[in-house]
């Protein structure tokens, strides 16, 4: 190691430090590097080599002598129907959750904005629901959307009549509580998010516009919203890439079903290679989503990093 | 007028917020007869600790079995202080990890920036992809390493998945420390590393805690990982819910309240004891209050 | 003749503390009435509550004799121009001119007109499509007057707009201010806590202190005629001079012995006893080369060089005393006669803070 040299009053502090640099930036990203590359990008090329085969353990053959079918998998995989719904029902989850969150969350921040005695509490009580484990939120909505749960029970006082729908068993109707449980879990987030952005250096330019004699609509849509958008575009993409891997709340609903009428991409991958043990198949339907997701996030992290 | 509307959808928010919750821990106080009962009862009856003795007897969920289900799931006759000693022990030094090696990794970005260095963002991206996507050849890895169902399997997991989390928001902390205080500390002989571990660490003490207490959190809340890269030997908290949920078709509706109802406890505790910073975490430090 | 804008006995607490307390006031059409006070006197909060961004606990506000509090922020026709400007960063500088003037039935060739009209007023025209974020500060200030008073506002507020310019743009800035004002008969309400502003622009002041107003009145007034020490203090650069003397009975006249000087006859029908302040400005305190009656002499602490003119300090018995001169007068530690014109001292009950004999001498 190099005598440490004290640095002139005047020098650039930086030099040594750039000049050393290359080790010791190196051992302080060595241990991050080191735990990336075990459990994610070596299982990473595994799933390259296992999509290209169609490895079934329970054939009894170990990983690395299964049968090699090329690109077969993935061909079956465009035909196959029920990843193709699973694609599709997870972007349907996406779009929906998002833009509820986001809706709603505007809504309440747009309630926050000004200030009454009891105003913290209520923001205390509204972002509970983050707060519980996405387990137990599950949990307790399963419990909420019985048979004979409050849910149909306050439906029922509303039409006059008993109200027993099996919510959860419905091939139609399933996707409601789960949607709702997310929703539920994650509007909290949104709102905190715009509620941060509305009260931040902006509220002179709103007051600004008021006084010019803008109406506040018009002061929201011209001033307000063109100033906090970069801020809901990334809440909106961050919150739709963590949907998007959607799976506590289906397994403690539905486990995908009534059928596959809740089958998310997680879910079918779940059961595949769980359930179904088609490890080979499962591989390539992870590798796919992995591919895309991949580049279509990098390409928005990229775009994003340049904005910023 | 507006105003009073305002205020009153508010209170309904509020309601809605609670409602789940309230449902939840009103059901783990309620009895056999009143857990499905018609029409349903909002608030026990007769309220009782029974659920609560059955998750964390197993004596009571033996005799409980016998006298109204029959027999229970071995999953679910097992006492829940295991999962929870479980939970706790893999979350605990997970976190250590994850906070240590990202602070670590953090620092390394931030002040020794290269040209082409792009693995911040591919930290991100590990977030980005379905988890699911990357078990499935962990658990062949694992079973490899003789990893699955331990503990330190799980902690490598957990830690390495949190990875990104704890990397950029303890970033987003190191960001506001200016970087004169370690060009002073320099001036004076102090090491790089010197001045990371006396200038800089103390200063974003609190960064660091808030960032360990939302990394707890994103653990002891995990279930996935949990659920595929163990085979029964290791429950975790998340994996008994699930367990109650299935091992008896979802019928064990206390119980489950129960065991809801506690797993929860810590999360809600750590969860708005870090409220200010839970956005920059949510948000990977791109935003900040 | 109503007047423009009348407030009264607004008050506005918050969390139990008040600030605002029981405040009237009443400006005249066309009038430039200054809010002078220190931060926290709540002049903010009374333009805050003017604008419609907060509401009064109490009182009423009256504009060209309507009510307005119940009335929201954009349909008070009120314009706010704030310390930080708040230009809408994001639109051309001709957006934010035009941005007020939208629905207020004028033709796009007016609309065009006026913004052109303003732009060319504040020296913006070279700018009108730039972006109004990439704007210097003086630039953006007076983007925000342009567009401001492009709506003829009913009423114009200022809260603090000078306060982040140098001293070059700030003396333009109040010209043209202050030119446009008298143009459009224009009714201000300028607050700041900078006193020399206040005095040079504005036809009234009114001093305020912890959420009341102390006294009001046209700058002569306050300046010659304070009626409180706070209003003495604040008011006048260099500072006014305190000095604490004794009420004594000579030869059965009541007089205040202003020591080192003299005496000053007390009217019988002021009542005052004991211990009193006697104010007086510096440049009420003459040096003269020859010693006379009145005059006392004193060493030169420290001169203060303004220029022609200097601020020469002095110690009298344990108290400063500051007075303006010629610089040439004097240098430091040369002796030289003091004499006050005692007919410009005000005497000031040192419990009540209140004057209680006012200065004779302008």
């Amino acid at each position: 190691m190099a005598r440490r040299r004290v640095a002139r009053p005047n020098e650039q502090v930086e030099s040594p430090v750039a000049r050393r640099g290359p080790s010791l930036g190196f051992l302080l990203a060595l241990p991050a590097h080191l735990l990336i590359l075990v459990t994610v990008l070596v299982p990473s090329i595994l799933v390259v080599w296992l999509s290209l085969t169609d490895w079934q353990p329970t054939q009894g053959i170990p990983w690395y002598a299964a049968p090699i079918i090329g690109l077969w998998n993935f061909s079956d995989l465009f035909n196959d129907q029920r990843f193709v719904g699973a694609v599709l029902r997870t972007i349907v989850i996406v779009v929906v959750s998002v833009l509820a969150e986001l809706g709603l969350g505007l809504a309440l921040a747009l309630l926050f904005l000004d200030d009454w005695p009891w105003r913290k509490f209520a923001v205390a009580v509204i972002v509970l629901p983050m707060m519980i484990v996405p387990v137990d939120a599950a949990n307790a909505f399963f419990m909420l959307f019985n048979e004979r749960g409050p849910i149909n029970q306050i439906i029922g006082l509303v039409v006059g009549h008993q109200y027993t729908f099996g919510w959860l068993a419905d091939p139609d109707w399933a996707l409601l509580p789960i949607l709702l449980a997310e929703i539920w879990q994650w509007t909290p987030l949104m709102f905190l998010l715009l509620l941060t952005a509305f009260l931040s250096a902006p509220r002179n330019q709103w007051r600004a516009a008021l006084s010019l004699g803008a109406s506040p609509m018009r002061a929201f849509l011209r001033v307000l919203l063109p100033l906090t958008l970069p801020v809901i575009l990334v809440a909106a993409i961050i919150r739709g890439i963590e949907t998007f891997k959607i799976f506590d709340v289906i397994y403690i609903l539905t486990r995908g079903g009534p059928g596959t009428a809740t089958e998310t991409i997680s879910m079918f991958m779940y059961n595949g290679a769980f359930v179904y043990f088609r490890i080979g198949y499962i591989a390539a339907a992870a590798l796919l989503v992995l591919v895309v997701v991949g580049t279509f996030c990098l390409a928005l992290v990229r775009s994003l990093g340049r904005q910023a | 007028m507006r105003r009073t509307a305002g205020r009153f959808a508010v209170v309904i928010a509020m309601a809605l917020a609670l409602l789940p919750v309230f449902w939840l821990i009103s059901t783990s106080f309620k009895p056999y007869d009143e857990w499905a009962s018609a029409p349903p009862h909002w608030l026990p009856h007769h309220p009782t600790l029974q659920n609560y003795r059955i998750v964390f007897a197993p004596e009571a969920a033996r005799s409980f079995a016998t006298a109204t289900a029959g027999t229970l799931d071995y999953k679910v006759s097992e006492s829940a202080w295991r999962a929870f000693a479980n939970s706790a022990i893999i979350s605990t030094i997970a976190t250590a990890i994850s906070v240590a090696v990202g602070t670590l990794a953090a620092y390394g970005m931030l002040r020794f920036p290269k040209k082409h260095d792009s693995f911040a963002l591919q930290l991100l991206s590990v977030r980005m992809f379905p988890p699911i996507a990357v078990v499935v050849p962990l658990v062949i890895l694992f079973s490899a390493l003789k990893l699955t169902d331990t503990h330190l399997g799980l902690i490598l997991a957990y830690a390495a998945f949190t990875l990104p989390f704890s990397t950029w928001m303890i970033r987003s902390f190191i960001e506001e420390v200016p970087t004169e205080l370690e060009g002073v500390a320099r001036i004076y002989g102090m090491s790089q590393f010197g001045a990371f571990v006396h200038i800089v660490l103390p200063l974003i003490r609190g960064g660091l805690l808030a960032t360990a207490l939302f990394v707890f959190i994103l653990n002891w809340s995990e279930f996935l990982l949990a659920l595929t890269l163990t085979s029964g030997g290791i429950v975790t908290v998340t994996l008994q819910v699930a367990n109650y949920v299935s091992a008896s078709s979802g019928k064990l509706y206390g119980v489950q309240a129960a065991m809801g109802t506690i797993s929860t406890i810590p999360v809600i505790v750590f969860g708005y004891l870090i409220q200010r910073h839970m956005v920059r975490g949510l948000t990977f430090g791109a935003v900040k209050r | 003749m109503t007047m423009k804008l009348v407030l009264r006995n607004i008050s506005k607490a918050y969390e139990q503390k008040p600030a605002v307390r029981d405040l009237s006031l009443e400006v005249r059409t066309g009038e430039f009435l200054a809010l002078l006070g220190p931060s926290g006197c709540g002049k903010s909060t009374t333009l805050n509550m003017l604008a419609g961004f907060e509401a009064p606990d109490h009182g009423e506000i009256l504009v060209d004799g309507r009510s307005i509090v119940a009335l929201p922020a954009h349909k008070r026709g009120i314009g706010l121009v704030l310390q930080d400007y708040a230009v809408f960063t994001r639109m051309s500088v001709r957006k934010n001119i035009d941005f007020g003037l939208a629905g207020r039935g004028l033709s796009r060739t007016a609309r065009r007109a006026r913004v052109d009209a303003f732009a060319e007023r504040f020296e913006l025209t070279d700018l009108l499509d730039r972006p109004a974020g990439s704007l210097n500060v003086s630039e953006m200030q007076r983007l925000a007057l342009a567009r401001t008073l492009a709506t003829r506002p009913s009423l114009l507020l200022l809260d603090e707009p000078m306060s982040n310019l140098d001293a070059a743009v700030r003396m333009r800035l109040r010209q043209e201010l202050k030119a446009i004002q008298l143009e459009f008969n224009q009714t201000v309400i300028y607050v700041t806590h900078d006193q020399g502003e206040a005095m040079t622009m504005a036809d009234r002041i009114a001093v305020m202190r912890d959420g009341a107003i102390i006294q009001i009145g046209t700058p002569e007034t306050i300046y010659n005629q304070p009626q409180e020490l706070y209003v003495a203090q604040f008011i006048g650069e260099p500072p006014i001079n305190l000095l604490p003397c004794e009420v004594r009975e000579v030869h059965g006249r009541r007089v205040a012995f202003v020591p080192p000087f003299g005496e000053l006859a007390i009217p019988g029908d002021i009542a005052v006893a004991g211990q009193v302040i006697a104010a007086i400005r510096p440049h009420h305190i003459h040096l003269l080369d020859t010693p006379d009656s009145m005059s006392v002499p004193l060493v030169v602490e420290d001169i203060e060089d303004l220029g022609a003119n200097g601020v020469f300090h002095f110690r009298v018995g344990g108290v400063a005393l500051s007075a303006m001169a010629s610089v040439a007068a004097a240098r430091v530690g040369d002796v030289v006669n003091v004499a006050p014109d005692m007919r410009a001292i005000a005497l000031i009950n040192h419990k009540t803070s209140q004057v209680i004999l006012g200065q004779t001498a302008q």
